[in-house]
């Protein structure tokens, strides 16, 4: 009988262990963070790779034995990977999928959004996910200039909604900082989005100067900003108000 | 009939051509020697040519210098970055770091690499599909790009760049 009572206790303690490691805010351990039109990602002990149709997943957890588990079908032209918790988000040229990544040794699919053709690179936060679709010359296709917002809270991950979307030059990287989000838009600059209401995102400022803004990192109060020739870091401890504090670039 | 597919081909690539001029971003060939395109070495800090993807961790920013490796930069004080070093990995497109080991992938290889002090060591390489093609005879991506010269060398990757009047294109 004390047995089983303690095997209960164990058990539960587990689950509440399991439960607050996962409602943590901190990036999983030893981990970095990437741009939104990155390839590859680090996740926990696992590493994703994705490449124009499939996803693979690499076991890290003994680098020098790195070893691919598996990989899987995920559709055409998929151009990028973000994780974001247990969850990653893919971009493709005509959609994005959302896979469930709480099994890290195998994410499944848990829903997608198509979208007319483009280029779309998407990050995340916990209830919705932030696409830009871009047509250029460079073999994208469409027509699309925009943002996309999609609410994914509870059964909407099955079928992003998209609940607004906001027309912009030539949308490329992103990122997410409180409730700014800002969109490389290419030399037509860096716009500052405020995303405080998701219906209605609209744009605070562009911070424009010939510069060719691609992607970028909110990271604490700097934002990293890769550009066309190297990278620029702005001050974002305001974060509708971002100051370029130093440059490195050719 | 044995000729018409190069005629054709040479045909395309005149339609490609165009006689206005027209900046374009697109690749330009890298050239280099050959036995650099498996070779990875860490040397001493390089100018930022044609920066690309990056990756932060633990103040350390690392961004590829698309084709050819990755710039390490300290950024601990973001007012004033210190450039650390260049890893020299010819074909380098993607980086991630975890535990001090930089994942990034040399050609169609996923490498991981560790540094401890001015010494690289490579921990594990392995062929991968990354799906990017790293010919030497075209681009990784469709578009425009700049016809490789015969006489400046041996191509061994492609950069991305901001092209005037690109003569080739696929």
């Amino acid at each position: 009988m004390k047995l089983k009572q303690l095997a209960i206790l164990a058990i539960g303690g587990l689950i509440l262990a399991a439960g607050c490691s996962k409602g943590d805010n901190a990036p999983p351990s030893g981990s970095g963070a990437g741009g939104s039109t990155a390839r590859m990602t680090i996740s926990g002990n696992y590493l994703y790779l994705v490449n124009s149709s499939s996803l693979q997943t690499y076991d890290i957890s003994n680098p020098a034995q790195m070893l691919l588990l598996n990989t899987q079908n995920v559709g055409w032209n998929i151009e990028t990977i973000f994780p974001y918790r247990d969850k990653l988000f893919i971009g493709s040229e005509t959609g994005m999928y959302v896979f469930d990544n709480s099994n890290p040794k195998k994410p499944q699919l848990q829903g997608q959004a198509q979208h007319l053709r483009s280029c779309d690179p998407v990050v995340a936060d916990e209830n919705y996910a932030y696409v830009t679709l871009r047509s250029n010359n460079n073999g994208c296709g469409g027509t699309l200039n925009q943002l996309n917002i999609y609410d994914i809270q509870g059964t909407h991950i099955l079928n992003p909604k998209q609940v607004s979307s906001l027309q912009m030059s030539e949308p490329h990287g992103l990122g997410l900082k409180d409730n700014i989000l800002y969109v490389c838009m290419g030399r037509n600059g860096l716009n500052v989005i405020d995303i405080t209401d998701k219906t209605k995102p609209f744009s605070r400022k562009i911070l424009s100067d010939g510069t060719e803004f691609i992607d970028v990192i909110p990271y604490d109060h700097t934002l990293i900003v890769y550009v066309q020739g190297g990278f620029i870091l702005y001050n974002i401890t305001d974060p509708a108000n971002p100051q370029k504090i130093s440059t490195i670039n050719n | 009939m044995k000729n018409l597919l190069p005629m054709l081909t040479g045909l395309m690539l005149l339609l490609s051509c165009s006689s206005k001029k027209n900046e374009v971003t697109g690749y330009a060939p890298i050239y280099g020697d050959p036995a650099d395109l498996t070779s990875i070495s860490l040397v001493a800090a390089q100018p930022v040519d044609n920066g690309g993807k990056i990756y932060v961790l633990d103040g350390i920013l690392y961004q590829v210098e698309t084709g050819k490796g990755i710039h390490i930069t300290d950024i601990a004080d973001p007012a004033a970055p210190v450039p650390k070093g260049f890893i020299k990995a010819a074909g380098a497109q993607e980086v991630a770091v975890k535990d001090g080991l930089i994942y990034t992938n040399s050609q169609n290889d996923l490498v991981v690499l560790k540094i401890e002090g001015e010494k690289l060591s490579v921990v594990k390489r392995m062929p991968v599909s990354l799906g990017l093609r790293f010919s030497p005879a075209l681009p990784p991506e469709r578009g425009p790009f700049e016809c490789p010269e015969k006489s400046r060398g041996t191509v061994i990757g492609w950069q991305k760049k901001t092209l005037t009047n690109p003569a080739c294109s696929y």
